[in-house]
């Protein structure tokens, strides 16, 4: 170490001790990558043998494209700091560097300190569970496909099984040939179990990889309950049972899905049927005050054979029918009660059960009033985004489902992505998040109301310029607009007025392309060819204009990037894009109007987008290059 | 008699349904895609459609919207059926304009119930 060591001039011997024992590598070098000092560790993590001393930093270990990137970052903030660098060793390894580099003086020069830790370990345990995650990610999608893909092959040999079996029930009747019909019966019944199996192992399977979907609306719980009652009446008859059903006063519509709720109801009443002979089955509903405000339950009782602790305990597993010979006995497919309760669970309620054996069982399916209330809390279901990628993003705000539905089809149709926020933080959290071009905003909301979330938006310079459009039963147009709402719309809402409104303010659906070019002539040239193919183009000069744009407008469809501003001398443009989490799956089209140095290539390859060299015709290039991208994004 | 037009790709479905169809009284027109079961529909006149939902040239719910457009055959009641039970084909049926929706494989008396409550009141001949 001689001369050039950090014993030098001043130090302690106690300090140069800490560092020469120190278990992370402590480095200092000049400004051209010369060595001033290095400490064991530092020589043991690159692998160097005793006595070899390179004179240069480590610049032949880490990778061109990602030391450029490095050294730009430093230049840019005046450090680095916890960096994680893949290295190369003197001896033909590779390890994982937590590294921090910082300006320091060094015997009375300006030099460069470097610390680093071995994070070897650490970064291959990440890769590992990263790879686990992305296989079992896998795997299961492909799972969903293969079920969804095989339940539909086995349906429709099977509909040509049940349906011949049927036919041949019916030739047979009509030619006095009884004696075919108790086989033909058993074919046909086979076949329906079958069906029952597949459609059930589907819904599971469907529930579980989360792809069920929740559809909300009014339902009249009185016409549900009847439906229910003739639909089951021919199994209930078939054992004697009587079904009776009793309903509160008070019950009327409710909000949920009617689908999932029949067949939550279905599945319990025909079981109880199922599993009592010559007995009772009541169907009670009435409301009550729950921890989450008011519920609705449906109860259903029954005086059949009961179960004891052991049987409830399993009940509502998946393929846990009391035992196995019930499912001989009684049918079914021992998935019923399993759907049942991951159905309610969607509709953000439970279903539970009492029994004793001997005695019959009660099952409680119990649920909030408005569904819609619990519809954020879990997810999945709740519709958050539709629509292209690369489209225009409307943000809609409203408690209402319906309108979700209803707005965010019509504005779907017309290309626009649309995001859904129920309530009024919801969307305050959101709107940072997505930076829509248009907000659509409901005023009766309850707890905060549209007022209070226009005003909100308004107050802050950075959303304030985003246009909202206020959607209301009540035509406040005058208050509206003077809080600072761009139109005022009255529901109903008509079709094309809303359209039009939403086109007026936000833009086309295909949304805006940014163009970034040094020459403020040739950004207005290259954003005027764009307009012609009818994508609207805004032109900037240089990074800030672009950030400051970013920062006020809706993300853009596209951006175009002159080179040399995107990789800027002292700031690289790119690098902030591609820290901004609201441009991510924004293509990029760079503008290069020389060759490309290898550290240059190699720090572009891990970027999505396009090359483009300045030609003679800039913006026809550019418009062949915009139209494979849009392509390849349709 | 009353006229039904049978819309379904797959000839299987197509034999059974018709033919206990037929045996109940109805009269069966056929057609095998949905551009088929649009000019059939407005040079037939049937007095009730019957509409598989994924057909080949022209899908069923497209099929049913265009029906639903033309002033000639918009009053025609079309009853939507499709072999993926979900709520959203559902949704997605009675949104293209279909008046009522079933599911396959075809449970002929609740199909029928369906049917009866759509056809102007001759009701069914048997």
């Amino acid at each position: 170490m001689s001369a050039d060591t950090a014993g030098g001039n001043g130090a302690s011997k106690e300090a140069h001790r800490l560092l020469e024992s120190a278990p992370i590598s402590v480095v200092i070098v000049t400004d051209d990558g010369r060595y001033l000092y290095r400490n064991p560790a530092h020589n043991e993590m690159y692998g160097y043998k005793p006595g070899e001393l390179p004179r240069r930093s480590s610049e032949m270990w880490v990778d061109p494209a990602e030391r450029v990137r490095l050294l730009k970052l430093f230049h840019q903030t005046g450090e680095l700091r916890n960096v994680e660098v893949q290295h190369h060793t003197a001896d033909d390894r590779t390890f994982w560097g937590l590294m921090t580099w910082q300006r320091v003086e060094y015997n009375g020069e300006p030099a460069l300190a470097g610390w680093m830790y071995d994070i070897t370990a650490r970064k291959e345990a990440e890769a590992a569970i990263e790879e686990a995650r992305a296989l079992a990610e896998q795997a299961n999608q492909t799972k969903s496909e293969f079920l969804a893909n095989m339940s539909h092959e086995l349906r429709t040999p099977l509909n040509a099984i049940i349906g011949y079996a049927q036919i041949l029930q019916e030739d047979a009747e009509d030619a006095g040939q009884d004696v075919m019909l108790p086989d033909l019966k058993k074919i046909e019944s086979a076949g329906k179990h079958l069906l029952g199996l597949i459609n059930d192992i589907l819904d599971l399977s469907k529930i579980e990889a989360g792809r069920m979907e929740v559809y909300l609306e009014p339902v009249s719980v009185p016409a549900l309950v009847d439906e229910v009652k003739t639909l089951t009446a021919p199994l209930a008859s078939s054992n004697g049972n009587r079904v009776e059903v009793s309903i509160d006063p008070g019950v009327a519509s409710i909000q949920t899905d009617v689908t999932k709720l029949k067949q939550s109801l279905l599945n319990l009443v025909s079981n109880a049927c199922k599993f009592t002979k010559d007995g009772r089955v009541g169907l009670d509903v009435r409301l009550q005050d729950g921890a989450e405000g008011r519920e609705i339950v449906f109860e259903v009782a029954d005086s059949g054979i009961g179960m004891t602790p052991q049987q409830q305990a399993k009940l509502f597993q998946a393929f846990s029918q009391a035992d196995s010979s019930t499912t001989r006995k009684f049918g079914g497919t021992g998935l019923g009660l399993a759907i049942t309760k991951r159905l309610c669970n969607l509709l953000g309620g439970d279903v539970k059960v009492t029994s004793e054996e001997g005695k019959g069982s009660r099952f409680t399916i119990t649920l909030p009033l408005r569904a819609a209330e619990v519809w954020n809390s879990f997810e999945g279901p709740a519709p958050e985004v539709s629509g292209p990628e690369q489209a225009a993003t409307i943000l809609l705000i409203d408690d209402d489902p319906q309108v979700h539905d209803l707005l965010g089809q019509m504005l779907g149709r017309e290309g626009y992505r649309v995001e859904h926020a129920t309530s009024g933080p919801d969307a305050l959290t959101m709107v940072q998040k997505v930076r829509p071009a248009a907000i659509l905003l409901d005023i009766m909301m309850p707890q905060v109301d549209g007022w209070t979330v226009l005003s909100a938006l308004k107050r802050d310079p950075n959303l304030a310029a985003i246009p909202v459009i206020i959607v209301s039963m009540l035509d406040e147009r005058p208050l509206g607009l003077s809080l600072g709402a761009a139109e005022f719309l009255t529901k109903p809402i008509d079709r094309s007025r809303l359209v039009e409104t939403v086109r007026a303010h936000a833009g086309p659906a295909t949304g805006v392309v940014l163009v970034v070019d040094g020459d403020a002539a040739q950004a207005a040239q290259i954003a005027q060819a764009i307009a012609e193919t009818g994508r609207s183009a805004e032109a900037v000069s240089n990074s800030r204009a672009a950030l400051e744009w970013l920062r006020k407008h809706a993300r853009p469809s596209l951006l175009v990037l002159d080179l040399d501003v995107a990789l800027g001398e002292d700031f690289s443009l790119l690098d902030a894009l591609r820290a901004d989490e609201n441009l991510k799956g924004v293509h990029r089209i760079l503008l290069a109007d020389r060759e490309l140095t290898p550290a240059e290539l190699g720090y572009l390859s891990g970027l999505s987008g396009t090359l483009v060299s300045k030609g003679e015709d800039v913006a026809a290039a550019l418009v062949a290059a915009m139209g494979d991208q849009s392509g390849a994004a349709a | 008699m009353t006229r039904i037009l049978l819309v379904e790709d797959n000839p299987e479905n197509r034999d059974m349904l018709s033919r206990r169809l037929i045996r109940r009284g109805f009269e069966v027109e056929f057609a095998e895609d949905g551009e088929e079961a649009v000019r059939k529909a407005r040079e037939g006149a049937p007095a009730l459609i019957l509409m598989d939902l994924s057909l080949p040239v022209m899908d069923g719910w497209e099929a049913t919207r265009r029906i639903k457009a033309d002033a000639a055959t918009a009053a025609i009641p079309v009853i939507a059926l499709t072999a993926h039970a979900m709520s959203s084909d559902r949704e997605r049926a009675l949104s293209a304009g279909c008046d009522d929706y079933d599911t396959k494989p075809v449970d002929l008396e609740r199909l029928l119930g369906k049917m009866q409550a759509l056809l102007p009141g001759e009701g069914l001949t048997q």
